[in-house]
């Protein structure tokens, strides 16, 4: 069984981290830059500059002046795969305004499927559902105003029957 | 030196971050003393440290509050920069009531201009194109006005603005439904539901005048911009002079847009925005009765100073104060840098910002509206600077805005930085062969958010060398101390740093 390297989430797609590319000696330097060198087996150097910064699971990375941001998810353990599925998307990232709500309670939804939708920084946003599963119970009503936190729903995983 | 005695200027700017030191700026070159207003929960905003005097302000929203703040420090001018009171001609009005200079066109051209069905009605009247359009009357015939006008159609809030209230509209049986949530969305965000019908264009281009115009029916023009790179009728690119039209197209874009400029008097800067079709035909969307967020680029071309002349003008406003226009010089292209996430709908990525580095070279210009650790919130706009450059030619001035954007750092928040940087190298981008829905049609599909294998593999390999570990877990007292013994390990170095307060 092979130990996985967790996964990140970037712009809500899940990634699995990659395994380390070898052979890199880093520098540090003023103005906090990163300098990255390697030297390959054909003689080449390889050297690229980046600049990172990171805090509990948040990072902040440029390379060759993209800038990424993610966050960390909790590393997998060997044998812990069957764990509860992430949830986090069903919680609000930022103040808004429940502007409608899309399935009622007691429906089972797919994947991907859209919940509801809010309202922030004038815009309309929606949240949809990150695993198959049936709405458990709903903690917001329409119109109601968001606050960083505030859960929408319980969305209970449907449990895969292996046959 | 035996001078004059004159009264001492002082500018209150009734706005906020970037724009808001654009315009102290020129005061401190002008010897201006600077006034700044804040709002609740702006306190850490850049312009507030910009100014030599700060008062509060309940909202920038309230032209009595605003008005009394620059009473209060006895201010001589009042500039608006763009948004918030810019073009509300109450405000204006009740800013030289009360004496004072207002650093911008009249009140009553506001008026005249500002709702767009009147500023339609102008436009034709004096042989400027526009749309075939038609006024939506309460309860009438929607369908017969529909059919006047052609499909397909937009419907749009007479008092709009940011792409609200407006509906797309392909055919007859679904006007109703497309007119009352429109009619809906324009109560709810400007207090008026009246609509009017516009032809839709496909593929249009944006492109738009910049005028100036001395307030006794004189006016330049400072050649065109082009912002054709918006989402949502949000522009994030926008350039001077816009590359591809043809000759006749720009002359006539030109002379529509200085009659428009005579016919109501207008002073001040100003820009009036058109649509340029495939077929070469142009139409007067609106006028913009401010200074616009993208002025930069037309400065950058022309090298004329714009909030240097609206200064001037506004201090002595009886002189014909019209600035000289040079020839416009090489191409300039401005990038707007939002904390918002390009792949998730533009969805707000507050946060704090830990780390600034803005670029530094040969002709780029930073108009920044941020401070390294300051906290962005979701009050007020996300827009965290604008990137400009400047070249001999357009190719290599979107090469430039690529430099000076691998050149910027911002971390601690998500921004539209790896976005902007995929537009510089996009062919069609660099081609020209775009339109106003081009981002969201075409470019929202070719944008990839997660970064490559191998750099997600080099980042994993610093990781292993003691982020993951140092950051994670440990709690942030244990890292500061035994930090940079290993060589190996910057990570709790660079941690250590990020948690300075």
């Amino acid at each position: 069984m092979s130990q996985s390297n967790g996964t990140l989430k970037i712009s809500g797609q899940r990634v699995t981290i990659p395994e380390p590319s070898q052979g890199w000696e880093i520098e540090c330097r003023p103005g906090g830059w990163l300098i990255a060198i390697r030297k390959n087996a054909d003689g080449t150097t390889e050297r690229r500059r980046l600049a990172v910064w990171s805090k509990r699971q948040s990072v902040g990375l440029i390379l060759g002046g993209r800038l990424s941001s993610f966050e960390v998810q909790k590393t997998a353990r060997a044998g812990m795969a069957s764990g509860a599925p992430d949830d986090s998307d069903l919680v609000a990232q930022f103040p808004g305004k429940v502007r409608k709500l899309l399935v009622k309670a007691g429906e089972e939804v797919p994947a991907g499927q859209p919940l509801l939708q809010v309202e922030a920084m004038k815009m309309e946003f929606t949240i949809r559902a990150p695993f198959a599963g049936k709405i458990a119970k709903w903690h917001v009503t329409e119109g109601q105003q968001l606050m960083p936190g505030i859960r929408f729903l319980d969305l209970e995983a449907k449990t895969e029957k292996e046959s | 030196m035996a001078e004059m005695k004159s009264k001492k200027e002082k500018l209150l700017v009734a706005n906020r971050s970037e724009i808001a030191c654009r315009v102290f700026q020129a005061c401190r070159e002008l010897g201006i003393s600077t006034v700044a207003v804040v709002a609740p929960g702006d306190e850490q905003a850049r312009h507030v440290t910009y100014a030599d005097e700060v008062v509060e302000v309940s909202s920038y929203l309230d032209p009595a509050a605003i008005v009394a703040a620059a009473r209060s420090v006895g201010a001589t001018l009042v500039h608006p920069g763009y948004g918030f009171l810019s073009e509300r001609s109450v405000f204006a009005n009740a800013v030289e009531a009360a004496g004072m200079a207002f650093v911008g066109p009249r009140g009553e051209t506001m008026d005249l201009l500002g709702g767009k069905i009147a500023a339609k009605e102008l436009a034709e009247r004096i042989g400027v194109p526009t749309l075939p359009w038609a006024k939506v009357q309460l309860g009438g015939d929607l369908k017969a006005a529909a059919l006047k006008v052609g499909f397909p159609l937009l419907l749009k809030a007479a008092a709009g603005g940011g792409g609200k209230g407006m509906r797309r509209v392909d055919r007859a049986e679904d006007l109703d439904s497309a007119a009352e949530s429109a009619a809906a969305e324009a109560l709810a965000a400007f207090g008026d539901g009246t609509l009017f019908l516009e032809r839709l264009v496909d593929h249009p281009r944006h492109i738009e005048v910049q005028v100036f115009g001395d307030g006794m029916g004189g006016g330049v023009h400072l050649f065109e911009r082009e912002c054709t790179l918006q989402r949502r009728h949000q522009k994030i690119w926008e350039e001077a002079r816009a590359e591809y039209l043809s000759d006749a197209v720009r002359n006539g874009l030109h002379a529509a847009a200085l009659k428009l400029v005579c016919e109501v008097k207008y002073r001040s800067a100003g820009t009036i925005e058109f649509l340029v079709d495939d077929q070469g035909g142009f139409y007067f969307l609106e006028m913009n009765t401010r200074l616009q967020v993208e002025h930069p680029v037309t400065e950058c071309v022309t090298g004329v100073d714009l909030v240097h002349t609206q200064i001037r003008q506004a201090l002595n406003p009886k002189k014909a104060a019209l600035p000289e226009v040079p020839a416009a010089r090489g191409h300039s292209i401005e990038v707007r840098i939002y904390a918002e996430d390009p792949a998730q709908g533009f969805l707000p990525t507050p946060g704090t910002v830990e780390r600034l580095r803005w670029p530094t070279g040969a002709w780029i210009r930073v108009e920044s509206g941020i401070e390294e650790g300051q906290t962005i919130g979701t009050s007020f706009d996300s827009m965290l600077g604008k990137l400009v450059v400047w070249a001999e030619n357009r190719e290599l001035a979107i090469e430039r805005l690529r430099v000076a954007l691998e050149e910027t750092v911002i971390l601690g928040l998500g921004t539209n930085q790896a976005y902007l940087l995929a537009l510089c190298s996009d062919p069609d981008v660099k081609a020209g062969k775009v339109h106003t829905h081009w981002l969201e049609k075409t470019f929202a599909s070719r944008y990839q958010a997660v970064p490559s294998d191998a750099d997600l593999a080099l980042w994993s390999a610093l990781r292993k060398q003691g982020l993951g570990a140092a950051l994670d877990q440990a709690p942030a007292s244990s890292r500061v101390g035994g930090a940079v013994s290993s060589q190996a390990s910057p990570w709790q170095q660079i941690g250590a740093e990020g948690l300075k307060p």
